[in-house]
């Protein structure tokens, strides 16, 4: 399933942290990779200069980053693989961000090396591996599967360190490793080629003791071809490659550690420690013997001496241990750089000169630091980029600076934001106008006017934030619970802000709060079940206010929660695999089992799908939630069991989330990081969602309302609520008669919309019928699941266009969009996030701009880079055959309103993102036509979603006009995307390229004829006259005139009129009665024209 | 928010109590998880270096009692069997059937050698971070533990949960060709480590008739497979007529297992020393946001930093009914390690914790 979602990632002030535990450069010595313990991977733009700035986070591993390796031949695919200890890898592409492979293999890999042999190899190579398990494996660069292992006879064990032997004299490529007991073995690899395509067993050529353990790297010169250099962590050993005879051996000093070396050059070495030194050696001849072909090893022993010619150091404060690199390029435009990694997540890199010679007096000479960087640097340097999404809220206060968000939960039915603070506070705000106060400019009266509430009871942070009503519509909607730092457990109100209990447990800070789950005994009990730091867990009854169950003997953190809805237990199970069994009623505890008996129990119970939460726990990995719940079996995970299948539960818990976030054009996604407990926001567009909504508000030719709607939703909401049960009750008996009003597009747009998602909502009237029981006997605090609000629509389109759109590049433009497009200009650059799959997604750091000049980044604001004008100006040549063949069609986007003009917008974004986003093999080999013929039917099948559609797209000029795609005058450009997308060109820099030269278009057209006339509207409703009418005044009998359309001509309209009878806009829902009511009214002759019309009135609503 | 004011002079006391923890207890408790490691990782027998120092031979009885179908006498050294023989009394006409391994075959133990290389690797985790090493943060100490007990779990896991295997992968392995005489074809063999007992399952087969009526349905993969259980090999199938299990408990498997138990939690105590909280404080705030942190949750992580003995025989006293057994085990292994041992802090430390309940 691809989802054509658009991230924007909003920070905080505090960097995520990222303890590096891998670092490479690339080929090209312009991105610096890192691989954190937390799981993310980091890159950093490598200037010419040297200077380091951060660029993207790649977040998708579950665990520990253990290496990285480059996994294609650079030059033609900057493609990079990550492994991790818990056994995933992945082959992200590092320019664009992209994940492109990903798998999960039984085993922990500690090195990877990337062999190609182009002469006797097809394919994209392989990926030999070593690590916690015997041997070395052979891994499939392109697909990630085990192709076949090296095998060793004697001594076999697991592998330290390995290097490729490549040699033109040898005329031979051999794999050389040293296993963990210290034996040398080497494998003949290009001889052995074939072999391994038959899978025949491959076995070590030779094998030798080199007497001494813990061996970090082995390295072999290139330059003497002779030379092979191995790193333990005592000492540093020089062999003769021909014999293997030890040529010299320096030890390390008291208390330092080697952790790796390089060959610099002939005879001349760098070797780095696990505290961040590196020493540069010369070995020298002693003259006695120079022979290149020594009879006898112990003669030569003594001719290699290391001589030190200069250091590095670290100055300021280390952390361990320190990852180290060297990358040496002897090309001209290259540096010879060593670089490493802290566990604090600072980078250091050195510049080696060509030639490092000692000081004069002979004493080493200390190489300066070339660059040192951190994330946090690069968060502090860009502060406006950095800004956390409340950040003003808390701001705005005091004028201190503002507590980082610890916490926080989107609630996508009302568009709320909570975030929890460090100093106690709870914000609630809405979660778009949020982000458009953080993100655009010139608002700084949105941002006084931000409707927000301040929840205060928690004395210090607020840990973790629970909203049920999303969970399980067992609960109310109002309800809201809180977990802190001070050990307490608070339930609000949200509408009122009240303090409806709270539970105090003493028992460290809340971990995690979650939900009961659905089973009978539990059924009519809200209960709230919460993890804290001392690894206890407490069921809290929420109406009773009591605490039923405090479980507090568990010696380690709890992994999975589960319930025993028969006998009325209470399973949990810790990390160290311990499974503890309580009883609920009387609170004992009647079992603990380690071990078999232990997972039994847990798969036992595996059955009764009460699975309650999975590993994800604070500590071990951020709360991506759904995003990881494809790999959540990491912690099960044994090395014993070759084969590792994901639970049920975890996937099924996958699509009900997946759902969740498809069913809203606009989601904010809370991500909480590792370590440091600070959370940030992701805001994500559905870009087919989006579309999708405002096509249908497009055919009700509904007007762009203004973007702010600034009212109090909740309190309306409450409202229209209680005014609706009111009213349904009213039609029940009287079937009364209300007035018409102009809001009626927006009820049909949320009608048309619904139309679109049959199956959806058929699976959600379901969740309302429920919602409703439960609602009976209480007052209707807000408006069901499943609708949207158009004017959010809009706000969010527009939105997403003022993110995209690359300001600043040109004045005149910009102001045109301002003025036109009614869309606001961004106050700083926007961190874009690429979504690669359900689980992988890129962001963009504060930074990722920097590489430009001084001067550019003034004007510029929101340009990805360079390339985007370049694309642009070809797009528009592109397209300039095009336009003259469009242009009656033109004309029509020209008269219309803004809404549509964003709408055609949008929707060539949408387009653009389709086909970047198609899979390189389905372009690959196919002609173009063919091509064309799949975007088109994919395009049609995001956009057909029912019958009824069609056959009013025949109906609908506007439709045809504004943005049908793809007309064969559109073939060129999804040609020249294509081909971009071939080039690697990244998406963010097509849909920018692209959208400036559309908006360029647009704006030219629209400048002109908006100074000739107030925009009119064309409009060719069903019998196919042709009104021209002033917008404002005849926008209601248009829209009537629609109305009559869609009732007439969709007959799934009206069916899905009552299952949506109770999702009404709760905006204007409040001076709306009941829309069936009022169609009787408005258009007696058909509905007695159609008989089944007024049946399902009947029946269902009247 | 009032009691989240912690003054200036409780901020100072604060700060010295997490620099002491810091300094003072985070190295204590490492020396004591070193040395429980060392002790752990002694018993695995490695030769350090392959030097050549010759690793001790140990044989291990096999099916003692008189019901036993199947004897053996398996040497083991280090984590190799280098020596096996089997008498199995085959159970329809009583024949003895004999075979050893040969002279220049051992069997390497693939979990001993994991959980070896685990713990070895726990070890140089720790050892780059002597009393020298100043740790700065709290967050330093969370990872470094995190790492060590990634490798603990997995020494611990690799010994108590074997392989699963296929029948076939068991009738394809090198293990078959070790013996002589060589096995007969309706004989598989398999050595594996359950916990702490060294474990043998001969399986007698019987070939299934190409034309049986015999509904055919491979076996997956399992530790131990049951009569019936088919499979095919070599394009021939097999049924599973007899299964034979002996095992024998290897007591310095049992040794290692309690070390991994014990120093587990010795690392989960370390980090619920209340290292969330104090971080706050130091990393990311700086002194002048820090008045957040209230004083109560800093009087609960105090409390956890005062005395880590204490806290840790009175948290052993709360779960005693939990740790029953591995007490008892300690008491053992304190018996068997003599004089010597009583001297270390380690042992000790363990021995006094085994005589608090």
């Amino acid at each position: 399933m691809k989802i054509s979602m658009q991230a924007v990632a909003l920070w905080g002030k505090r960097a995520p942290s990222h303890s590096i535990t891998a670092i490479m450069v690339t080929e090209d010595q312009q991105t610096i990779v890192t691989g954190s313990q937390e799981g993310q991977i980091c890159l950093w733009n490598l200037s010419s200069e040297l200077k380091i700035s951060s660029r993207e986070i790649l977040f998708g591993h579950t665990a520990s980053v253990t290496c990285l390796a480059k996994a294609r031949d650079f030059e033609k695919q900057p493609y990079v693989v990550s492994a991790t200890e818990n056994g995933e890898m992945c082959v992200w592409n590092v320019t664009s961000g992209q994940c492109i492979e990903k798998a999960k293999l039984p085993y922990r890999h500690t090195a990877i090396y990337y062999y190609h042999c182009s002469f006797r190899m097809t394919g994209d190579g392989w990926l030999l591996c070593c690590g916690e398990y015997q041997d070395v494996l052979i891994i499939d660069a392109k697909t990630l599967a085990v192709l076949h292992t090296l095998i060793s006879t004697q001594s076999s064990d697991w592998i330290n360190c390995m290097c490729i032997v490549h040699s033109t004299r040898i005329q031979e490529d051999s794999l050389v490793a040293v296993s963990i007991t210290g034996d040398l073995k080497v494998w003949d690899l290009s001889s052995s080629v074939s072999s391994i395509q038959e899978k025949q067993s491959v076995y070590e050529k030779e094998s030798k003791s080199l007497d001494c353990t813990n061996c970090q790297t082995i390295r072999f010169c290139t330059y003497t071809e002779r030379l092979l250099l191995v790193v333990f962590s005592y000492c540093w050993k020089v062999y003769d490659y021909c014999d293997f005879s030890l040529l010299c051996t320096e030890f390390s000093q008291r208390g330092q550690c080697f952790a790796g070396g390089e060959v610099l050059a002939a005879y001349r070495l760098i070797i780095w420690t696990e505290d961040g030194h590196s020493y540069i050696y010369q070995l020298l001849n002693s003259g006695l013997s120079k022979s290149i072909y020594p009879t006898d090893g112990k003669v030569l022993k003594e001719t290699v001496y290391p001589h030190l010619l200069c250091s590095t150091d670290v100055k300021e404060y280390k952390s361990f241990p320190f990852i180290m690199g060297f990358m040496n390029e002897r090309k001209e435009p290259f540096y010879k750089i060593l670089f490493a990694g802290e566990a604090s997540g600072r980078i250091t890199i050195w510049h080696i000169p060509d030639v490092p010679v000692s000081t004069l007096d002979g004493s080493p000479k200390e190489i300066p630091v070339a660059a040192a960087w951190t994330l946090q640097d690069s968060f502090d340097k860009h502060q406006s980029m950095s800004e956390g999404i409340i950040d003003h809220l808390c701001a705005s206060k005091d004028g201190t600076a503002s507590a980082a968000v610890i916490s926080s939960v989107y609630i996508p039915n009302l568009d709320k934001l909570v975030c929890g603070c460090e100093d106690g506070k709870i914000f609630i705000t809405l979660a778009l106008h949020a982000a458009k106060a953080r993100l655009l400019e010139n608002i700084s009266l949105l941002k006084h006017t931000l409707p927000h509430k301040i929840l205060k009871g928690h004395s210090c942070s607020v840990t973790c934030l629970l909203y049920p009503y999303s969970k399980s519509v067992r609960f109310d909607p109002s309800w809201l619970v809180s977990g802190g730092q001070d050990s307490c457990v608070i339930w609000w109100d949200i509408f009122t802000e009240e303090i409806l209990h709270q539970f105090t447990l003493q028992a460290g800070p809340v971990m995690n709060l979650l939900l009961s789950p659905e089973c009978y005994q539990l059924k009519d009990h809200r209960i709230v079940c919460s993890v804290c730091s001392d690894h206890s867990v407490a069921l809290l009854h929420l109406q009773e206010r009591i605490c039923l169950l405090h479980a507090r003997k568990h010696l380690f953190p709890v992994k999975m929660i589960k319930f025993h809805p028969v006998e009325n237990l209470l399973v949990v199970g810790c990390e160290d695999d311990s499974v503890y069994i309580w009883e609920i009623e009387t609170g004992t505890l009647e079992r603990h089992e380690t071990g078999e008996m232990a997972k039994a129990i847990l798969t036992s119970f595996e059955d009764s799908h009460c699975l309650v939460m999975d590993s994800i726990l604070p500590v071990s990995q951020d709360s991506q939630r759904h995003k990881n719940a494809a790999y959540k079996s990491s912690s099960s995970y044994k090395l014993g069991a070759l084969s590792c299948n994901l639970p049920h539960a975890e996937k099924s818990s996958d699509k009900v989330t997946g759902t969740i976030h498809v069913r809203w054009p606009f989601t904010i996604l809370p991500v909480k990081t590792n370590w440091n407990n600070i959370s940030f926001h992701v805001l994500l567009f559905d870009l087919e969602k989006l579309v999708e909504l405002l096509l249908s508000s497009q055919l009700n030719g509904l007007k762009s309302s203004n973007s702010f709607h600034s009212y109090d939703t909740l309190k309306r909401a409450k409202s229209t609520a209680e005014k609706r049960t009111l009213t349904l009750k009213r039609n029940k008996t009287s079937g009364c008669l209300s007035p018409m009003d102009e809001q009626i597009n927006t009820i049909f747009t949320n009608q048309v919309h619904r139309d679109n998602n049959t199956a959806r909502s058929l699976e959600e009237s379901g969740g309302i019928k429920r919602q409703k029981k439960l609602k009976s006997s209480k007052k209707i605090r807000m408006q069901p699941s499943g609708k949207i609000d158009a004017n959010i629509t809009t706000d969010t389109a527009k939105l997403l266009l003022s993110c995209l759109l690359p300001w600043g590049v040109d004045k005149e433009l910009d102001n045109l969009c301002v003025r036109y497009l009614d869309i606001l200009r961004l106050q700083c650059p926007v961190s874009f996030g690429l979504v690669s799959n359900e689980n992988h997604i890129s962001l963009m750091l504060p930074g990722w701009n920097s590489t430009r000049g001084v001067l550019e980044e003034h004007t510029l604001i929101n340009l990805v880079s360079r390339k985007v004008l370049d694309l642009s100006n070809r797009y528009i040549t592109a397209a300039q055959g095009q336009i003259e063949k469009k242009n009656g069609l033109e004309n029509d986007v020209e008269g219309t309103q803004i809404s549509q003009t964003i709408f055609s917008l949008l929707r060539k974004v949408a387009l653009v993102n389709t086909i970047a986003d198609m899979p390189f093999e389905l372009t690959n080999g196919i002609d173009s036509s063919q091509k064309l013929e799949f975007v088109r039917n994919r395009w049609r099948n995001t956009e057909a979603f029912s019958p009824s559609f069609h056959s009013f797209y025949g109906e609908s000029p506007n439709y045809k006009s504004g943005s049908r795609f793809p007309d064969s005058g559109n073939i060129s450009l999804v040609k020249l995307i294509s081909c971009w997308r071939d080039q690697s060109v990244k998406i963010i820099e097509t849909i920018q390229a692209v959208l400036l030269a559309e908006v360029q278009r647009s704006m030219k057209t629209l400048k002109k004829t908006s100074v000739i006339s107030q925009p009119v509207t064309m409009i060719e409703n069903g019998n196919g006259e042709i009104h021209t009418l002033p917008k404002i005044e005849q926008t209601e009998q248009t829209e009537l005139q629609y109305i009559k359309n869609i009732s007439l001509a969709t007959p799934v309209s009206v069916v899905k009129q009552d299952s949506c009878s109770n999702s009404a806009n709760f905006q204007e829902a409040e001076d709306m009665p009941d829309r069936c009511v009022l169609e009787e009214s408005e258009s007696p002759d058909e509905m007695k024209s159609h008989p089944w019309m007024s049946k399902v009135c009947s029946c269902k609503v009247c | 928010m009032a009691a989240g004011m912690a003054s200036a002079a409780e901020r100072a006391v604060l700060e010295e109590e997490f620099k002491w923890l810091l300094q003072e207890e985070v190295h204590a408790v490492l020396k004591q998880l070193q040395d429980i490691l060392k002790e752990a990782s002694h018993r695995f027998a490695l030769s350090v270096g392959g030097s050549e120092a010759v690793v001790k031979q140990e044989n291990f009885m096999l099916g003692t009692s008189s019901t036993d179908q199947v004897k053996g006498v398996l040497t083991l050294q280090g984590d190799a069997l280098c020596q096996a023989d089997i008498n199995m009394k085959m159970p329809r006409n009583n024949q003895l059937l004999h075979f050893a391994f040969r002279e220049d075959k051992q069997w390497k133990l693939q979990q001993i050698q994991d959980a070896r290389n685990h713990v070895n690797q726990a070890i140089y985790l720790l050892t780059n971070r002597d009393v020298d090493y100043q740790f700065k943060t709290g967050s330093e100490v969370l990872k470094l533990m995190d790492a060590v007990m990634l490798q603990l779990t997995r020494a611990r896991n690799r010994l108590t949960t074997p392989a699963t295997l296929t029948l076939p992968e068991i009738a394809s392995s090198g293990l078959t060709k070790m013996f002589t005489p060589a096995l007969p074809s309706d004989i598989l063999v398999n050595f594996y480590i359950n916990l702490n007992k060294l474990c043998l399952t001969v399986y007698q087969l019987h070939a299934l008739q190409p034309n049986s009526t015999k509904h055919f349905r491979p076996a997956g993969g399992s530790i131990l497979h049951n009569p019936g259980a088919m499979f095919e090999f070599g394009s021939q199938r097999y049924e599973v007529s007899h299964v034979h299990k002996v095992e024998c408990v290897v007591p310095w498997l049992n040794d290692a297992l309690v070390f991994f138990t014990v120093s587990l939690q010795l690392c989960q105590q370390l980090k619920d020393k209340g290292w969330l909280e104090i971080p706050v404080l130091r990393e990311v705030l700086g002194p002048a946001n820090s008045a957040s942190t209230s004083a109560p949750v800093c009087q609960c992580a105090r409390g956890g930093t005062k005395g880590a003995f204490h806290q840790w025989k009175s948290e052993l006293g709360f779960t005693e009914d939990l740790c029953v057994f591995w007490l008892l085990e300690l008491q053992a292994i304190l018996v068997s390690l003599g004089k010597s041992a009583l001297n270390s802090p380690t042992t000790t430390s363990l021995l006094l914790l085994g005589r608090t309940p």
